[in-house]
C-alpha cells in the first residue's frame, strides 16, 4: 500500500516550517531577496547540521546533551588551528576527526559501556565544555578571510551556505538509504528484538554516536566559517535546540521512527518563528516568550498528529488482517 | 522492560544502602584531606554541606518525577528556578515584609508549571522530557518578560540570612534540606502517595489495575516537583544574594544527576531522597576538591565531567 505523503513523520513539520515560512514573508517580504537569505542560512547552517547528528542518536533510542558543546569545542579549536598557521584543508579534516572522536568518546560510554545516554552525554558535554574554556575562554580569534567571505557569499543568487548544506545532505541521504541506517532503526525501535535476532546493537549505537559526532564537527567547523571567530558559549543552545527541532521534525525520542530531513525541517521552524517574532516588532523580551509558547505548540502538535497517525494506521492493518487476511 | 537474566553479579557494595555512594564520599573526603588537612575544617564542611543541600532541595522534585516512571524526567527545574527568584527578588525587593506574599506566589506559579508539565504527559500523552522541554522555554521566556523592566535588587535580610545565615551554628541551608528530607521520606516510605508513586513508576498498568488513581498520583508529583523548583529559586537567590536570567539553568541537569547517582533509575519505580541527597553532596564535594587543589573552572569542569562518568559507571548502569 502506497503511504499518503500526510502519514510521513516529517509532514507535520513541513506544514509547520511552510506556514512559518509564509507567516515571516508576509512580515517581512524581504525575505526572500539573497543578501537577507545569505544572512539567514549563514547563522542558522550550524544547527541545521548539527541536528542531523542528534537524529542519528535519537535513532538509536539515545540522546546527545553533548552537541551544543561539542560545536563549539570544535569552533575554539578550529581558531586555534588558523592561528597557528595551518592551511584550510588541514583544518577542515581536523573539524571531521575531531567530531568523529567525540562522537566515538559518546558511543564507547553508552553503546560499550552502556551507561545511561542522558546523562553520558550531560557528563561528556562537561568535559567539553571544560577543555573549550581551557583553550579560549573568551570569544576572539580569526578564521581566513576567504573563507568566511565565501560562507557569508552567493554563488547564481543561492547562499553558497544553502549550496554547502545541499552537499551535507547528501551525504546524509547516502546514510539514510544505507543497511546501517536500516538496522539503527529496528536497533532503536525495539533493542531486544534487534539483538535477538542477531543484530550488534552495541556497534550499531556505538556508530551512531560516532557518525553524529562527524556532523557535530562539521556543525563545528561551518559555525567557525560563517561567524569568523572562536566563541566558547556560542553553540550551547543548540544542544536542546537540536532535541526541539528534532522532535517537532517526526523523530521519535524512544527511537526507530523519524528522518534526518524532518528533523532540519523542525529547526528551520524554529528559527522562521524567531524571526517572525522579531519581524512583528515585538521587543526582544517578549521574543523568547512567543518562541517558547510556538515550540512548546509545535511540540505537542506534532507528537499528538503523531500518535494519532499510528492509531489510524494500527487499526487500518488490524482491518486488513480481519477482512480477508490478505498481507 | 524485560532484562531477560543478563543482570550481572552486583558489587557486594550493593548490599550496603547507599554503599557506592558513601564509599565515593569516603574516597572524596580523603582526597580531600590528603591535598589540604583544612578540607575537613568544620567550616568548609558546613560550606560544603550547605551548596549541597541547596542542590538536594532542588533534586527532590526530580527525585519524585524520576520515581514516577513512564519516562519521567522534569528539563523545567532550572528555568523555574530561575523565574522563582527573580519573583522574589522583584516582588519583595529588599523588604522583609513582602516576602510571605512573594513566597506564596512563587509556589502557586511553580504549581501552576508543574500542572502544566503533569497534564501534558498525563492527558495529551506526551513524553515529559518533551513537554517539560518545551514549558522550559515558555518559562524562561516568562522570566526574560518578567526581567526587563526590574534593576537588580539587593535580597532582604530574611532571605539572605537563610541563604547564607545560620541556626545555632547550622546553616538555615542545611536545616531547610534536613525538614525536606524528613518530609520527603516520610511521604515516599509511609503516606499512601508515596506507595502508590512507587507502584505508578514501576509498572503503570498494573497500578491502573489495582486501583491506583495514577492520574491524580502523576498530576501531584510533577505540581509537587514544580512548587520544591519554586523553592529551591527562593533558597538559590538567597545564597547567591542576587538573581539573573542564568541563575538555574545548571541545576535541571545537576538535579537528574543527582538522583540518578542517588540509585534513582530514569526507568522510574525506584529511588530515594536521601539516596538523592548523598548524590547531591557527592556532586558538591568534588567541585569543593577541585577547587581545593586551585583548578580554574575550565579544568573542573573537564575533571567533574570525567568523574561524573567514573560515578555513572559504577552506580548506574543500564540493563539493556
Amino acid at each position: 500500500m502506497l503511504r499518503p505523503v500526510w502519514s510521513h513523520s516529517a509532514f507535520p513539520a513541513g506544514i509547520l516550517a511552510l506556514a512559518a515560512l509564509l507567516f515571516a514573508l508576509a512580515v517581512n517580504p524581504g525575505l526572500l531577496t539573497t543578501a537577507s537569505m545569505i544572512g539567514w542560512s549563514s547563522s542558522q547552517l550550524g544547527l541545521w547540521v548539527v541536528v542531523l547528528g542528534q537524529t542519528l542518536a535519537l535513532m538509536g533510542r539515545g540522546i546527545d546533551l553533548s552537541v551544543g558543546a561539542g560545536v563549539s569545542f570544535v569552533n575554539v579549536v578550529a581558531i586555534a588551528l588558523f592561528e597557528t598557521g595551518y592551511p584550510l584543508s588541514a583544518v577542515i579534516l581536523a573539524c571531521v576527526v575531531l567530531g568523529l572522536a567525540i562522537g566515538a568518546a559518546n558511543g564507547t560510554l553508552i553503546g560499550i559501556l552502556r551507561l545511561n545516554p542522558l546523562l553520558a552525554t550531560f557528563a561528556m558535554s562537561f568535559v567539553l565544555l571544560g577543555l573549550t574554556l581551557q583553550i579560549r575562554s573568551a570569544p576572539g580569534g580569526m578564521a581566513p578571510m576567504e573563507a568566511v567571505r565565501f560562507m557569508n557569499g552567493a554563488s547564481l543568487g543561492i547562499p553558497n551556505a544553502m549550496l554547502v548544506f545541499l552537499g551535507v545532505l547528501v551525504v546524509w541521504s547516502l546514510i539514510a538509504a544505507s543497511d546501517f541506517w536500516l538496522k539503527l532503526r529496528a536497533t532503536g525501535a525495539d533493542p531486544q528484538r534487534a539483538w535477538n535476532s542477531g543484530l550488534p546493537t552495541a556497534r550499531l549505537r556505538f556508530a551512531s554516536y560516532m557518525l553524529g559526532g562527524g556532523f557535530v564537527g562539521l556543525s563545528g567547523l561551518f559555525v567557525t566559517l560563517c561567524v569568523g571567530a572562536g566563541d566558547p558559549l556560542f553553540a550551547q543552545p543548540y544542544t536542546l535546540l537540536s532535541i526541539a527541532g528534532a522532535v517537532i521534525g517526526g523523530v521519535a525520542l524512544n527511537g526507530g521512527s523519524g528522518s534526518g530531513f524532518g528533523a532540519v525541517l523542525g529547526v528551520i521552524f524554529i528559527g522562521l518563528i524567531s524571526d517572525v517574532a522579531l519581524g512583528i516588532g515585538a521587543s526582544p523580551f517578549w521574543q523568547q516568550l512567543i518562541v517558547g509558547c510556538v515550540l512548546l505548540a509545535g511540540l505537542a502538535a506534532v507528537v499528538l498528529s503523531g500518535g494519532w497517525l499510528k492509531a489510524r494506521n494500527d487499526r487500518i492493518s488490524r482491518e486488513m488482517l480481519a477482512g480477508g487476511g490478505r498481507t | 522492560m524485560s532484562t531477560t537474566g543478563s543482570g550481572r553479579p552486583r558489587l557486594s557494595l550493593a548490599a550496603v544502602p547507599h554503599g557506592g555512594s558513601l564509599l565515593i564520599i569516603a574516597l572524596l573526603c580523603a582526597a580531600g584531606w590528603l591535598v589540604k588537612p583544612a578540607f575537613l575544617s568544620p567550616m568548609n564542611i558546613w560550606a560544603v554541606l550547605a551548596i549541597s543541600s541547596l542542590l538536594a532541595v532542588a533534586s527532590a522534585g526530580q527525585t519524585l518525577v524520576i520515581v514516577s516512571g513512564n519516562q519521567g524526567i522534569d528539563l523545567s527545574v532550572g528555568s523555574i528556578m530561575t523565574l522563582s527568584a527573580l519573583i522574589v527578588s522583584g516582588m519583595a525587593g529588599s523588604s522583609n515584609e513582602l516576602l510571605p506574599m512573594a513566597l506564596g506566589t512563587v509556589l502557586v506559579l511553580g504549581i501552576a508549571i508543574g500542572l502544566v508539565n503533569g497534564i501534558g504527559m498525563r492527558f495529551l500523552g506526551l513524553y515529559p522530557l518533551v513537554v517539560t522541554l518545551g514549558v522550559s522555554f515558555v518559562v524562561e521566556g516568562l522570566a526574560l518578560v518578567y526581567a526587563q523592566s526590574r534593576a537588580p535588587q539587593m535580597p532582604g535580610t530574611l532571605i539572605e540570612n537563610i541563604g547564607i545565615g545560620r541556626f545555632l551554628g547550622i546553616p538555615w541551608l542545611v536545616v531547610i534540606c534536613a525538614l525536606v528530607a524528613v518530609l520527603m521520606t516520610v511521604l515516599l516510605r509511609y503516606t499512601r502517595f508515596g506507595r502508590q508513586l512507587y507502584l505508578v513508576g514501576s509498572n503503570v498498568r498494573a497500578a491502573q489495575a489495582a486501583g491506583v488513581p495514577v492520574t491524580r498520583v502523576l498530576l501531584l508529583t510533577y505540581a509537587a516537583s514544580g512548587a520544591l523548583a519554586a523553592l529551591s529559586g527562593v533558597l538559590l537567590y538567597g545564597y547567591v544574594a542576587s538573581a539573573n536570567l542564568s541563575i538555574g539553568a545548571p541545576y535541571t541537569m545537576m538535579s537528574i544527576a543527582a538522583a540518578v547517582i542517588g540509585g534513582a533509575a530514569l526507568s522510574g519505580g525506584t529511588g530515594t531522597f536521601i539516596g538523592t541527597m548523598l548524590g547531591a553532596l557527592i556532586f558538591s564535594l568534588l567541585t569543593n576538591l577541585l577547587i581545593t587543589l586551585g583548578l580554574g573552572p575550565a579544568l573542573r569542569y573537564a575533571i567533574s565531567g570525567l568523574v561524573l562518568i567514573l560515578v555513572l559507571f559504577a552506580t548506574s548502569r543500564d540493563a539493556n
